[in-house]
């Protein structure tokens, strides 16, 4: 009887040590769960938030007639865009309004920052898209608020924690989803053509109409058997639909794999990777190592006038750039990398689909303003080193001459491209300077 | 008893001692962090120097190998892996925390190598290299679409963007190969044929994303638009 006694005591011991350990755990996860839920909610008010003052801001300007007002107000617009972006890509809700809201702000962000930097009053073109932006935007903030809506008024709260579902948006999987099915529909269509930016999708869909002729898959081999090595045995992997269509193929060399890509219009080699690792021996000088890549762009590809330009170490190989020279215009548009191995001059990797791109032959590369005019207008600190013509890629796919000064002020060292038709500063590139990177100008 | 529990303290106090002082220096010898040992086990195990584990845990089998690559290279032989060892080995600017890339564009920096490596390590792991390049060109090609955060770490941290982030393998340390390929996914190269999504085909339970237009296939990965 004792005896049973100690059991029933010592086992309720243990049932009340378990419960007590269940009720912390619990507590503790449903404090975890409100403190995430907290931020997630404080970021989608946030973001609501902004975007009501983006919504705002958007009709002052559309309603304004000063420049001064426009510019202050885009000014505004442009850094509320910024943050609203951060706030609403935190959210974990995949959700077509959530997806639209994002992209609206990106697009019609950088749009802003254009017509900041124009420095004058609106033509009509531009205040006919500010003016389809506005009405995009109100599209948008009625969305955001009936999602918001359904957020607050959900049963036991909207759960932030497992709701999170699948990612990718437009999908039916997500029960909220169904509810904004028009929404896409319903946004006025906000300028596509008036931005060309980085995310316009023309850069994305860059294509080149030099090469006409299609090979194929068995003249794509013996094309690259002559280019690498007649030696390899090739196999054929795949074929990519990107905007270089290209025949994908296989071979091994030592112990490693390489993959090399070949595109079917032309038949010019667009790439090759392989997980090849140099050892530590650097039998092989950078000085040769360049000669090695330029010989294999000359000889095997047919790639004439080549230039090195800049050259990074990283595990004992060396990735070189090569741009196209024409004339005295190093053309930073045609540019090919080149991975070499240090430890025995093994061409490992290539990088060639801008060169495939942007290559053709350039009629106009004449300057307008003379070397020294041009060398005026560069900032009178900087200690001009080296200085030469050169034709650069612009985020919106254009090429620009210019002049390109390298520079010293202070420490740091500068590129400073002045444009060699207009006068105006282009760009200016700060040099990070690390331990096994040299730029060969 | 009490003997062996002195003997015990003295000896776990050492070797605290010991990681306090090693980790503060900058070579790698015993009682180094795991994050400075494991490219040093790695490279030498790869060179045939090291026949252990890479745990990135400094052990007598890690000295004697660091020593053996000090006598073939003509280094000072100490077992200890300092400045000229590691730049031998090429690893050393791992050991810096200036950045290692010279691109003069507002790209990318030291931070977003080791970020992609990560989460090229969590996805790609065993997928062939080129497939593991095309998964960090998948990130960078994200940051420059619209419909996704403009920074590396908010594109890899996006909500449910990534398996390997959500069950938290992000947080491995990465492997060489995966460092290479995150360099070369920065350096431009991209597999993927300007991808912003993939999945795999055999696992994926996503309906939506089967109906994305197909670029191409790498491993086991289906790359798309």
């Amino acid at each position: 009887m004792k005896k049973n006694g100690i059991y029933a005591f010592l086992l309720a011991i243990i049932v009340i040590i378990f419960g007590l350990f269940l009720y912390n755990s619990y507590t503790k996860s449903n404090n975890y769960k409100t403190s995430v839920s907290n931020v997630y909610k404080k970021n989608f008010s946030s973001a609501v938030e902004g975007f009501d003052e983006i919504n705002t801001d958007l009709a002052k300007v559309n309603a304004s007639n000063n420049k001064h007002f426009i510019n202050k107000e885009l000014i505004k617009l442009y850094a509320s865009t910024q943050a609203v972006v951060e706030n609403i890509n935190s959210i974990p809700i995949s959700h077509t309004v959530i997806n639209n809201v994002s992209e609206f702000l990106n697009k019609t962000g950088g749009y802003y920052y254009s017509l900041i930097l124009n420095d004058r009053n609106l033509n009509k073109k531009e205040k006919k898209n500010i003016k389809d932006i506005y009405a995009s935007s109100n599209v948008l903030l009625a969305n955001l608020r009936d999602l918001e809506d359904y957020i607050e008024n959900s049963k036991d709260g909207y759960d932030w924690i497992n709701s999170r579902g699948d990612f990718y948006v437009n999908t039916n999987t997500t029960r909220i989803d169904n509810t904004f099915k028009t929404s896409k529909e319903q946004i006025k269509e906000y300028p596509t053509l008036i931005y060309d930016g980085p995310f316009s999708d023309s850069m994305r869909e860059r294509k080149n109409n030099t090469y006409k002729k299609n090979i194929t898959k068995e003249e794509a081999k013996k094309l690259l058997n002559k280019m690498l090595d007649k030696n390899i045995s090739l196999k054929f992997e795949s074929e990519s639909n990107s905007n270089i269509p290209s025949y994908k193929f296989k071979y091994y060399s030592n112990e490693y794999t390489y993959t090399a890509d070949i595109s079917k219009k032309g038949g010019k080699l667009i790439s090759i990777s392989s997980n090849y690792v140099a050892d530590e021996n650097d039998k092989i000088s950078i000085r040769k190592a360049i000669k090695i890549g330029k010989d294999f762009l000359n000889d095997n590809l047919g790639i004439k006038n080549m230039q090195s330009t800049y050259y990074e170490t990283f595990d004992n190989i060396v990735t070189i750039n090569y741009a196209y020279k024409q004339n005295n215009v190093t053309c930073y548009t045609d540019l090919i990398k080149i991975k070499v191995s240090l430890a025995d001059g093994k061409i490992t990797g290539l990088e060639g689909s801008n060169y495939y791109l942007a290559h053709k032959k350039r009629n106009n590369l004449k300057p307008s303003i003379t070397k020294k005019q041009a060398r005026n207008k560069v900032n009178m600190d900087l200690k001009i080193t080296k200085e030469r013509l050169a034709l650069i890629p612009t985020e919106t796919n254009k090429e620009k001459l210019c002049y390109e000064f390298k520079g010293k002020m202070g420490k740091d060292i500068f590129l400073v491209y002045i444009n060699a038709r207009t006068g105006e500063e282009e760009d200016i590139l700060k040099v990070i300077q690390a331990d096994k990177s040299v730029l060969t100008m | 008893m009490k003997r062996k529990v002195l003997i015990l303290t003295l000896f776990s106090l050492m070797v605290f001692a010991l990681c306090n002082v090693y980790a503060a220096s900058n070579y790698v010898y015993y009682g180094s962090p795991a994050k400075h040992v494991k490219p040093v086990q790695e490279k030498l195990k790869r060179w045939g120097y090291y026949s252990g584990n890479v745990d990135g845990k400094f052990g007598s089998k890690t000295e004697s190998a660091i020593k053996l690559f000090q006598k073939k290279n003509g280094l000072t032989v100490d077992g200890k892996a300092g400045k000229r060892t590691l730049e031998k080995m090429g690893i050393y600017n791992l050991f810096k925390d200036t950045s290692s890339s010279a691109s003069s564009s507002n790209a990318t920096s030291k931070t977003d190598v080791n970020l992609i490596a990560k989460c090229i390590n969590g996805e790609a792991r065993g997928e062939p290299y080129e497939g593991m390049v095309a998964v960090g060109a998948v990130i960078l090609n994200r940051v420059k679409s619209p419909s996704f955060p403009n920074t590396v770490s908010g594109v890899v941290y996006q909500n449910g963007a990534f398996d390997a982030v959500s069950d938290g393998q992000v947080n491995l340390t990465p492997s060489q190969s995966c460092i290479n390929a995150a360099k070369d996914a920065i350096n431009g190269w991209d597999p993927s044929g300007n991808a912003i999504y993939y999945y795999n085909p055999k696992t994926a339970t996503n309906k939506w994303i089967r109906t994305r237009p197909i670029i191409v296939t790498i491993g086991n990965h289906v790359f798309c638009k």
